[in-house]
């Protein structure tokens, strides 16, 4: 099967070498060849057809007088296209109108541009109170916050002082090692009760054991806020 | 250093004891760096049932209110004192804070929920919350009798 790597030209029977081409591919399985009808490039053109010359095909008249139409047309809009450029040209150059009416044009940026300067003027103006007034509102709020602050700064150190002095109050009350005994001993001789009772009325009867018959009606105490029913 | 009070039972005992148990709780406060501001007596009563502490069964106690300034770390230290104590029982330690003073607001309180401004505050907040296509849903158009009769 293996016909080689110059195997395009492959000898057939009784040994003569054809030009044609037998492909590797074109061998089957079954063992018989293929052969592509088709000259190889490297073949010239046959002796016999060298100085032949091809006949040229005649186009359908319709065809013929489509393509002319449209020959004509694209030469036409390029001829147009050609002339306006040039006539442009013309018209634009230093020497034409236009040149003439760019002075007044120049004019009329001129008054423009003052126009505009006026105007610029105008709104820093409007800027400048604005920004002169924000400035003022900043600093008012600044005082303001400012003056807050002393004014708390004034209350906490009250405050601090009140703590301190309440303290100082408070240190007074200590009792000191040696006096416990005493503290103790009187404080066994005048016991504390916090009980307490109210009755629908409002009166309160202090003690543990206190019997609401035990005490006189002028002595009996009242509720500070009775709730209203 | 904040303000506490310490609640003891000492047994019942004669005047004398009774002086130097308490003195001898007061010494240990003054031991861990605290002071003591304040002896307060709450009489003798009968305790509300039988306690058996320390090996003994207690039906009478005589109340006490200690109020001391200790650092806050010291407190256990006391209390585990206190707990050693033989004729002390039922210590507890609170921390006093100052009085808050508010108003009192009962009379609106006990109103019906309807008529309370907090919840008629309340109500409204959740009408404003409300979805656009559902805040109109509830609304009649008035006609030209006054009202909608639907």
């Amino acid at each position: 099967m293996n016909i080689g790597v110059r195997s395009n030209l492959v000898a057939l029977g009784c040994g003569a070498r054809l030009w044609y081409p037998v492909h590797e591919a074109m061998v089957t399985l079954t063992g018989s060849q293929t052969v592509r009808w088709i000259k190889p490039r490297w073949v010239p053109v046959a002796k016999s057809k060298m100085f032949r010359i091809p006949e040229r095909k005649p186009l359908p008249l319709e065809e013929e007088v489509e393509l002319r139409c449209l020959y004509n047309n694209y030469y036409m809009a390029m001829r147009a296209i050609r002339r306006h450029l040039c006539e442009e040209r013309l018209r634009v150059s230093d020497t034409s109108e236009l040149a003439i009416k760019a002075e007044e044009e120049q004019a009329e940026h001129d008054q423009l541009m003052e126009h505009n300067s006026q105007e610029n003027l105008r709104v820093a103006a409007l800027r400048e109170a604005r920004i002169k007034k924000e400035f003022e509102a900043d600093l008012a709020r600044v005082t303001a916050s400012k003056e807050k602050l002393a004014k708390d700064a004034e209350k906490a150190e009250e405050e601090a002082l009140r703590i301190i002095n309440e303290t100082q109050e408070f240190v007074k009350t200590f009792i000191k090692r040696e006096d416990f005994e005493k503290a103790i001993e009187t404080a066994l001789a005048n016991p504390v009760d916090y009980n307490f009772a109210i009755d629908q009325q409002g009166n309160i009867f202090r003690g543990r054991s206190t019997r609401p018959e035990d005490v006189a009606e002028e002595d009996k105490e009242k509720l500070l806020f009775a709730v209203q029913s | 250093m904040a303000l506490y009070e310490l609640c003891i039972i000492v047994k019942n005992m004669p005047k004398a004891s009774t002086v130097s148990a308490v003195k001898r709780i007061a010494d240990s406060i003054l031991d861990e760096g605290g002071y003591v501001s304040k002896f307060e007596s709450l009489g003798t009563q009968e305790l509300p049932f039988k306690l058996s502490i320390h090996g003994q069964i207690h039906t009478k106690g005589n109340y006490f209110l200690i109020n001391f300034v200790a650092p806050p770390t010291a407190v256990s230290e006391i209390l585990d004192t206190c707990r050693r104590e033989i004729d002390v029982f039922r210590p507890g330690v609170t921390k006093i804070e100052p009085q808050q003073h508010s108003q009192c607001t009962l009379h609106e309180e006990i109103q019906f929920p309807s008529f309370r401004p907090e919840v008629l505050k309340m109500i409204q907040e959740a009408k404003s919350r409300l979805p656009k296509h559902l805040k109109k849903k509830g609304e009649l158009k008035k006609t030209v009798i006054g009202y909608n009769p639907f």
